[in-house]
C-alpha cells in the first residue's frame, strides 16, 4: 500500500517535472539551443502572471489570456532580434546569451518586484483531494498538473504532425540548409518556434506560481530539473521529455522513501545512471 | 582601491532615477572630517535580501534623527555617517566589505546584522582589526561557541544582542503547552547549518520536556516533493510540525500535507513565514501559523536616538514605505542605537576606548534594554523574544502578528493565546 502511494506521488511529481521541462526541449528540438534562462523565463511568467493578478483582479487561470499571447510575443522578438544572430554551427554564443538573459531577468524581477517571495492562490482547489482507497489521497492540483502536462504534449503533437508550420519545423529541425533551399524562411520557423515554447513556458510558470512561493532568483533550480527530464528522455523528443520527467519523479519519491536525505540526490544519481548507459537518452530525436 | 555602492538600491534609483551609481555622488552631504563613521554590513542583495529590506528605512530615519550632529560627552559636536556595504548574502564578500570598512574607510564602530553568513566573516575581522561591533539577528550561539570562544575566552571587540537556541526552544514549548495536544512533534529540518543547528539543539530538550521527535533526516532545501515526510508524519500521528524552513519548501509542504490528509494543531517554524508578505502568498494557508517574533509594534520600549515608541516606529515605517512592519526594522534600530551610545560615551576616535564604552552599555532601546554583562556570557545580550501566530485581519493588510507566548520577553505583553490550525 505505502509502495503504491510513493510510486503515485512520483508519477504526480514527474509530471511537474515534464511540465517544467517541455519548453526547453521544444527549444533545442527545434533550434538546437540550450536556453540558460528557462528557469528564469518560468520564474518570469509567474510575475508577469502576479501582476496580471494584481492589476486587473483576475484569477491566475483567466491571466494565462494575458500571460500567453505576451509571452509569445516574447518569444518572436527575442528570436527574431536576439537569438538568430547568434545560432550557427556552434553551440557556445547561444547559450552564452541566454546566460546573460537569465542574470537580466533575475536583477530585472529583484528591481522591479523586490525580494518578497509571492504566490498565487488557487483557493481551496490547492488542497482539495481525492481519496484512492483507504490511506492513499492524491491531490487534485498535481493531478491538474499531470494533465495539463498531457495535453501540453498531445497539443504540440498535433501542431508538429498536423500543420503547416509544423512540417516547417521538423524540415528545418532536420536540416536547416535544405530547408532553407525548398523556400522555407528558417528565421521566422524559429522565431515561431521559440513563440510556442514560451507559452508552454508561460503555462508552466503560472501553474509553479499557484504551486509553490516563487521569488526572483529561484529560477535556475526550475533548470536544473527540467534538464535532466530533457537529457534522461533523449534531447528533442516531447514524449521522451514526459517519460524523463516521471522517472526523476519516480527516482525521488523512492529516494525519498529511504531516507528523505536522499531524495534529491536519488534524481540525480539516476540521471547519471542513464547519461552512463544511454548517454542519448532513451528516445534521442537527434541523430547527428 | 575599488570603490563600492554606498547607498542602498532604493535610494540611488530614487535618488538618481536609474542611472548607475556613482560612487563621487554617493556619500552623504555630512562627510567631514570629524564626521564618526559607523560601518554597517548587511545581506542587501542574494537570499536574505527579504530580511534585510526594511533597512533602507531604518537607515533613512537615523540619518534624519542624526543630521544635526551627535553630541558626544564632553561636550563636543559631532557628526555621524553610517557607511553602509552589502554582504550580498555571501560570507567572502561580507569579510572583504568590513575589511575595507576598517581598512579604508577607517569606521569608528562596526554594526552587523542578519545570518551567520554576514555577521561571523564581519566579527572575525573586527576581532583581528581590534575594531567594537554590535551585532544582531542570528542566534547569539552561533556567534560566541560558533565561533570558537568559550567561557574562559570570549571575544574581545563584539556585543551581540539578540537570543538563543535557549529562548526559542522554551517559546516554542509554550506555544505547543498552551494546546492540548499529543506531544509528537514532527521535524522538517533541512540539510543546511540552520537545518542542523535546531535539529541538534531542539531535539534533546524537547524529548527531556516530554515531548517525542519524529525527525525523518534532513532533507535537502528547494525539494518539490514531501511526501515520504507527510507519510513518517501520518504514521507516527504527529499534531505539531516545526522546523527551519524556507518559505517555498514550507508552502510545498503544507499544501502536500492538506493534500494527503495530515492535519495538526501547531505549525511553528523559524524563518519560513516571519515576515508578514509571505503569510500574504500563502493566505488561508497561513492561518495561525506559529513563528519566532523579535520584535513587535506593541514592545513597550523606545529609541534613544530619535524618542519613537515602537508602534510610532512601525508607524512611520508603513506610512513612509507603503509596506507593512517587519520584525528585523526595530530589532536593526536597537544596533545602532547601541553603537551611537558608544560612540556618544567615548567621544568616538579610540577603538580602544569606544570598545569599553560598548561593554559598559546600559541603555533602554527599541528592542528593550541593552545591559553590557547581563547576558550568558560576556560577548552577548539577551533580547527579548516573543511566539506569535499569523491571524487574518480586516485591518489594512491581510494578516497580523498576534504575540501569544511572552515567555522569553520581559515587559511584552501577549496580544492572544495560542489557537490551534486547521
Amino acid at each position: 500500500m505505502d509502495w503504491i502511494a510513493t510510486l503515485l506521488q512520483g508519477l504526480l511529481l514527474g509530471g511537474v517535472y515534464a511540465l517544467f521541462a517541455i519548453g526547453l526541449s521544444l527549444v533545442f528540438g527545434v533550434m538546437r539551443l540550450v536556453n540558460i534562462a528557462h528557469g528564469d523565463m518560468i520564474v518570469l511568467a509567474g510575475f508577469v502572471s502576479f501582476a496580471v493578478v494584481e492589476v486587473l483582479g483576475l484569477g491566475p487561470i483567466l491571466s494565462l489570456a494575458i500571460v500567453l499571447p505576451l509571452f509569445f510575443a516574447f518569444g518572436y522578438v527575442l528570436q527574431l532580434a536576439v537569438l538568430n544572430r547568434t545560432l550557427g554551427d556552434d553551440l557556445l554564443p547561444p547559450m552564452i546569451v541566454t546566460f546573460g538573459l537569465a542574470i537580466v531577468i533575475q536583477n530585472g524581477l529583484l528591481q522591479s518586484f523586490a525580494a518578497d517571495s509571492r504566490k498565487l492562490s488557487l483557493g481551496e482547489v490547492e488542497t482539495a483531494s481525492i481519496a484512492l482507497g483507504t490511506d492513499i489521497a492524491v491531490g487534485v492540483y498535481p493531478l491538474i498538473i499531470f494533465a495539463t502536462a498531457i495535453v501540453t504534449i498531445l497539443a504540440l503533437q498535433a501542431l508538429f504532425y498536423g500543420t503547416k508550420i509544423g512540417r516547417e519545423f521538423r524540415a528545418t529541425s532536420d536540416d536547416p540548409e535544405a530547408a532553407r533551399l525548398m523556400g522555407i524562411n528558417t528565421k521566422r520557423v524559429f522565431a515561431v518556434a521559440t513563440g510556442v515554447a514560451l507559452v508552454v513556458i508561460g503555462i508552466a510558470g503560472v501553474l509553479m506560481a499557484i504551486r509553490t512561493t516563487f521569488d526572483p532568483l529561484s529560477g535556475p533550480v526550475r533548470l536544473l530539473f527540467a534538464f535532466e527530464a530533457v537529457i534522461i528522455g533523449g534531447l528533442g523528443n516531447i514524449w521522451g521529455t514526459l517519460l524523463g520527467g516521471v522517472t526523476l519523479g519516480l527516482a525521488q519519491a523512492i529516494g525519498g522513501a529511504i531516507d528523505p536525505q536522499f531524495q534529491v540526490m536519488a534524481g540525480h544519481l539516476v540521471f547519471l545512471a542513464i547519461l552512463i548507459v544511454r548517454p542519448r537518452g532513451f528516445f534521442p530525436k537527434v541523430a547527428h | 582601491m575599488t570603490k563600492k555602492q554606498e547607498l542602498s538600491r532604493r535610494q540611488v534609483l530614487g535618488g538618481l532615477a536609474g542611472t548607475a551609481a556613482i560612487p563621487a555622488l554617493a556619500s552623504p552631504a555630512l562627510a567631514q572630517n570629524n564626521s564618526l563613521k559607523i560601518g554597517f554590513v548587511q545581506p542587501e542583495t542574494g537570499p536574505l535580501a527579504e530580511v534585510a529590506s526594511g533597512n533602507a528605512f531604518v537607515l533613512e530615519n537615523l540619518r534624519q534623527a542624526l543630521a544635526g550632529g551627535l553630541q558626544v560627552d564632553g561636550g563636543q559636536t559631532r557628526n555621524v555617517e553610517i557607511v553602509v556595504r552589502d554582504s550580498q548574502s555571501n560570507s567572502n564578500r561580507a569579510s572583504e566589505v568590513a575589511a575595507d570598512l576598517i581598512l579604508g574607510e577607517e569606521v569608528d564602530i562596526m554594526c552587523a546584522a542578519i545570518h551567520p553568513l554576514t555577521v561571523t566573516p564581519v566579527a572575525d575581522q573586527c576581532e583581528l582589526n581590534g575594531v567594537p561591533l554590535i551585532s544582531s539577528i542570528t542566534p547569539w550561539e552561533t556567534q560566541f561557541y560558533g565561533r570558537g570562544a568559550t567561557d574562559d575566552a570570549p571575544f574581545s571587540y563584539q556585543l551581540h544582542q539578540f537570543w538563543g537556541f535557549g529562548e526559542i526552544t522554551n517559546t516554542f514549548i509554550d506555544i505547543w503547552n498552551q494546546l492540548d495536544t499529543n506531544k509528537v512533534v514532527g521535524g522538517l529540518w533541512p540539510n543546511n547549518p540552520d537545518g542542523v543547528g535546531f535539529a541538534q539543539g531542539f531535539t534533546p530538550i524537547l524529548e527531556e520536556r516530554g515531548f517525542t521527535v519524529i525527525d525523518p533526516g534532513r532533507y535537502q532545501d528547494l525539494t518539490d516533493d514531501f511526501s515520504a515526510i507527510i507519510r513518517m508524519f501520518l504514521e507516527n500521528e504527529v499534531e505539531i510540525v516545526t522546523g527551519v524552513v524556507l518559505p517555498p519548501d514550507w508552502t510545498t509542504f503544507w499544501t502536500q500535507a492538506a493534500q494527503q490528509g495530515l492535519s495538526v494543531k501547531a505549525a511553528t517554524t523559524a524563518a519560513a513565514l516571519a515576515f508578514p508578505g509571505t503569510a500574504e502568498q500563502l493566505g488561508p494557508l497561513a492561518q495561525n501559523h506559529s513563528f519566532d517574533l523579535f520584535w513587535h509594534p506593541s514592545f513597550p520600549f523606545e529609541s534613544s536616538v530619535t524618542g519613537q515608541s515602537a508602534a510610532d516606529y512601525a508607524a512611520a515605517f508603513e506610512e513612509q514605505t507603503g509596506r507593512q512592519w517587519i520584525q528585523p526594522i526595530g530589532t536593526v534600530h536597537s544596533v545602532f542605537e547601541t553603537a551611537i551610545d558608544a560612540l556618544k560615551r567615548s567621544g568616538g576616535g579610540d577603538w580602544e576606548a569606544t570598545r569599553e564604552a560598548m561593554f559598559a552599555t546600559n541603555l533602554n532601546t527599541i528592542q528593550g534594554p541593552i545591559v553590557a554583562g547581563s547576558g550568558p556570557v560576556p560577548n552577548a545580550v539577551i533580547t527579548p523574544l516573543t511566539g506569535a501566530q499569523w491571524r487574518q485581519s480586516d485591518g489594512p493588510f491581510d494578516f497580523e502578528a498576534v504575540i501569544v507566548s511572552n515567555i522569553a520577553a520581559d515587559g511584552v505583553d501577549a496580544g492572544g493565546t495560542v489557537q490551534a490550525t486547521a
